[in-house]
């Protein structure tokens, strides 16, 4: 089933969705290649399953449009609803959804015709591949979590959908194979040729798994991109906070077009007008310490414009160890109402209660306007 | 692909969309069908009593207040007894381990497979003046006759609450004995360690968090009070049951019994409040680990083996013993009273029953699944209402609609110049099986509606996106794992069906009847034992689903 353009996956047109009054979906657009495996990125409750669920027709379309491989799917002005069995594309369940009375052959092969010897024979193969055969005729309650994942993965694969779709996929793994079955997934997603969209909550999981990041919050779509522009140059403040920890000040832009901040004095870049309030974003691994701060006496206090721009000094009053860096709560030393959070590679070896000086990346630093409510 | 091929293909999916809809449709309207089906004796009696509500005022100068007295008087003592053997019983086997602790937990169910009205012929039997006991008294004491000694009367009004507590209590037990190990340990041992001793942790943390389990318990075995027709006949306590029966069949007064019925109606609706109600507050039961069971010694063991032993001897092992002694001596008395007859015809009108109160269930909990609107899901509730309601109102309430589809049916005859067929449904096994199934339906439905809740919506989900239709789905995915369901819902509809009186009294075909209906006339005149046969054989069906509910138990001691 191709429709007039299939370089183009899927197409999701101003869709929006609500339940019993809530909206969880707000005007959301946005279109992905074929072949890509994209990620749809957010905290819980943004209505990233929701749209997984329109998509694969599980859910009746309220507003706007969807289109797979350039047949219109689902279209709420003309009561569109193809039912999900006809879409022809699989879904991998958060809980995985083994059905409980087949065993793990029986239940990858569930919606492959007995007919189609090709499949079955390229089912056995990816069994085989990905240790399965010999869990053939388990039943999925004796299955470990992350064979549930791979059985759950494969009967969605198994018919040849050309879009697969993965809710969560590896939120019920523990932490050690979720690395693994990352790998394994993207293999099997590749093997088989199929397009893919995946939600997740966890921003280094999409950057890891994701050619096209979708950033979606209270509904709403904040950011498309390939990960590294979601991470070096994310559009709003919120996307900051989905890559660990940030440091967040709040100033007034000045004639200069600096902002005054506990780190001192930062650019507050193109776009913005003096006087206009902006919030500045420094995340935590943006911090280094200063080459020569081990060996520099105790400076006296010093009013911001005669200091360094982003170099600043403060006390460890918090020491964590993270396996390949610490985790520290500065105090600088001319603002006490500040703790900042900086990440330092273990090469280094701060002390609490130490006073160090550190510099600040300007490649981890952003504004963004306030918004004015 | 041309523009032409695409919107031929959209009109196909189009097509495929409303064809999907046309079957929830379909199912849809089964389900308002069915409930309608359901609900129709119900109306029919609040339709008839209402044309004719000037029968009440005379009902209420003469007999009613009788009734009335006496059914609050016998809910009120049955309430008290199961709810305090109940409670008690679950308490012990929940929180204590003494010997034979496991085989207890299960035999206290025991009693549910004595029909309370055979426990009152085997009771009377014992204990009536020329019973084996007070016999026996006399010859010990030398008593010669019945003014020199006083023995409490078994054909009265405590006796009939004594048969209740003893057979209905399980319903209490069973809930409560949930509700109690659901708890988290953690409860009690927070009471005990914020002071409170351990019978005041009982009764200011414990009861509490159970208590709606309780009065479901309560709730569901006051209904069965309210139902039965055996024991209040057998021991003359004029209840409102009684008076339904009274004032149809002996009266010949339709239209009062009608407006009794109504009352019925009115205590039924006041459990069905206090059953729901109590329910509802069951989702909030504490879950957690459950603790280990306090090891009782010496004494105290023995004492609670012996209080846990005491309900199942009195409410299932003595009725047993009883029936075993004269079936043993009357079985060929038993057999030529036709017994090979009555048992095909129970066993008949209980698996046809059976089949249809679970095709119903099927049918009425997919399409809730397939259509979870507020309209769907009120048929299915509605559907499942029955059990609550009386046997004797059912009855009445059946009268008139099946008798009004009868004269059309023979009117229609006429015109058509075919010959007469006379009584279609009223007086046919047709309206007996009608009347099961509306008190039955509930059980087939509560079965397979847990079955169905245990199957995450996921499964459907996933065999849709997979590619299989809504009916392929329901064939490949759902009735597998319905299957035990199903099958448990069917045993319990059948065994229950066995077990029933006042329904099969009233709306039996003449000359039609069933293990049930020789006991108890067989009993009536004071000739018990030659029916011992009909009643051992009731019991031990009854028995079938408690032995079901042990490997339910048995399961669940393994998984902890």
């Amino acid at each position: 089933m191709k429709g007039l353009d299939d370089s183009i996956a899927l197409v999701v047109a101003s869709v929006s969705h609500q339940f019993a009054g809530n909206m969880v979906l707000r005007d959301i657009s946005f279109a992905i290649k074929t072949g890509t495996v994209a990620a749809l990125l957010g905290p819980s409750g943004c209505g990233k399953t929701t749209l997984l669920r329109l998509i694969a027709g599980l859910e009746t379309i309220q507003q706007g449009k969807i289109t797979l491989f350039g047949i219109d799917v689902a279209d709420a002005k003309r009561g569109l609803n193809m039912v999900p069995e006809s879409r022809r594309v699989g879904l991998v369940f958060q809980d995985f959804a083994l059905f409980p009375h087949l065993n793990v052959r029986q239940n990858i092969l569930f919606g492959v015709s007995p007919d189609n010897t090709a499949r079955i024979a390229w089912v056995d193969e990816m069994m085989r591949r990905f240790g399965l055969d010999h869990r053939a005729k388990a039943y999925p309650p004796t299955l470990s979590g992350g064979e549930q994942q791979r059985v759950a993965l494969l009967r969605a694969l198994a018919p040849a959908p050309e879009l697969v779709l993965l809710d969560e996929p590896f939120s019920s793994l523990d932490a050690t194979r979720r690395l693994d079955m990352r790998e394994d997934t993207l293999a099997l997603i590749r093997e088989s040729g199929a397009s893919a969209v995946m939600v997740t909550h966890d921003a280094n999981e999409a950057m890891f798994m994701a050619d096209d990041i979708l950033v979606l919050n209270e509904g709403r779509i904040i950011q498309q991109g390939p990960p590294e522009s979601i991470y070096n140059e994310p559009a709003a403040a919120f996307i900051m906070g989905l890559f660990g920890h940030v440091n967040r000040f709040e100033g007034v832009v000045d004639a200069n077009g600096m902002v005054a901040t506990a780190v001192g004095l930062v650019a507050a870049g193109k776009g913005s007008a003096p006087g206009q309030r902006v919030e500045v974003y420094i995340r935590a691994n943006a911090f280094a310490l200063s080459a020569t701060a081990k060996k520099a006496p105790q400076a006296r206090r010093g009013r911001y414009e005669e200091m360094p721009a982003c170099r600043v000094k403060g006390e460890i009053i918090a020491r964590y160890f993270m396996g390949a860096s610490y985790h520290l709560h500065v105090r600088p030393a001319d603002n006490h109402d500040h703790v900042l959070h900086v990440q330092l590679p273990v090469g280094s070896t701060p002390k609490v209660g130490e006073m160090i000086e550190l510099e600040v990346d300007a490649k981890g630093t952003f504004v963004f306007p306030v918004d004015q409510e | 692909m041309s523009r032409t091929g695409i919107s031929s293909l959209e009109h196909t999916l189009l097509r495929k969309t409303r064809a999907t809809n046309r079957g929830a449709h379909a199912l849809r309207l089964v389900a308002f069908m069915v409930a309608g089906l359901i609900l129709l004796p119900l109306l029919a009696v609040a339709w008839k009593a209402a044309a004719q509500s000037d029968a009440l005022a005379h009902l209420a100068a003469t007999v009613l207040p009788r009734y009335v007295g006496n059914t609050l008087l016998l809910m009120a003592g049955v309430a008290l007894g199961v709810a305090m053997l109940g409670t008690g019983a679950a308490w012990l086997v929940s929180r204590y381990h003494f010997p034979f602790v496991g085989i207890m937990s299960w035999a206290l169910a025991l009693p549910l497979a004595v029909p309370g009205y055979l426990a009152a012929f085997v009771y009377t039997d014992l204990l009536e003046y020329a019973g084996p006991v007070q016999g026996f008294l006399r010859e010990m004491f030398g008593w010669q006759r019945p003014t020199d000694y006083w023995f409490p009367e078994i054909r009265s009004h405590s006796g009939a609450v004594l048969m209740f507590t003893l057979t209905l209590y399980p319903y209490v037990y069973l809930l409560a004995r949930t509700a109690f190990q659901a708890q988290s340990a953690h409860l009690m041992e927070a009471a005990r360690l914020l002071g409170r001793g351990p019978w005041r942790a009982f009764f200011s943390v414990a009861l509490p968090v159970a208590w709606p389990a309780i009065a479901a318990g309560v709730a569901l075995a006051l209904m069965e009070t309210l139902n039965d027709l055996g024991v209040v006949a057998f021991f003359a306590v004029p209840t409102l049951t009684v008076g339904v029966f009274d004032v149809w069949l002996n009266m010949n007064d339709v239209t009062g019994a009608v407006q009794i019925a109504l009352l019925m109606l009115a205590f039924v609706l006041v459990l069905l409040v206090l059953e729901r109600t109590a329910r509802r507050k069951r989702r909030f039961d504490a879950m957690g680990r459950t603790g280990r069971q306090l090891q009782l010694t010496g004494g105290k063991a023995i004492l609670a083996l012996f209080a846990c032993l005491l309900p199942v001897v009195a409410g299932f092992g003595i009725p047993i013993i009883v029936l075993l002694g004269h079936a043993s001596r009357f079985w060929e008395v038993s057999l030529q009273q036709g017994l090979l007859t009555q048992l095909g015809n129970s066993l008949l009108v209980a698996s046809i029953t059976a089949l249809i109160t679970s095709a119903l269930a099927l049918l009425m909990v997919w399409a809730a699944r397939l259509d979870a609107s507020r309209a769907v899901r009120a048929a299915v509730r509605l559907s499942g209402m029955g059990y609550a309601v009386p046997g004797a109102v059912l009855a009445i309430g059946l009268l008139y609609p099946l008798a009004q589809v009868d004269n059309w049916v023979n009117r229609l005859a006429e015109p058509l110049q075919l010959p007469a067929p006379g009584l279609l449904l009223s007086g046919t096994v047709v309206a007996l099986i009608y009347g099961y199934t509306v008190r039955f339906m509930a059980l087939s439905l509560g079965a397979v509606e847990s079955g169905m809740a245990r199957i995450s919506p996921n499964m459907e989900d996933a065999a849709r996106t997979l590619g299989l239709r809504p009916a392929r789905v329901l064939r490949r995915v759902h009735l597998p794992l319905l299957r035990s369901a199903v099958l448990t819902g069917a045993l319990i509809v059948f065994v229950d069906v066995i077990k029933e009186l006042p329904i099969t009294m009233l709306l039996r075909p003449f000359n039609f009847e069933t293990l049930a209906t020789i006991s108890f006339q067989f009993a009536s005149e004071e000739m018990f034992e030659e029916a011992a046969l009909h009643a051992l054989v009731i019991v031990l069906v009854g028995m079938l689903p408690l032995i079901l509910l042990s490997r339910t138990m048995q399961e669940q001691g393994n998984k902890q």
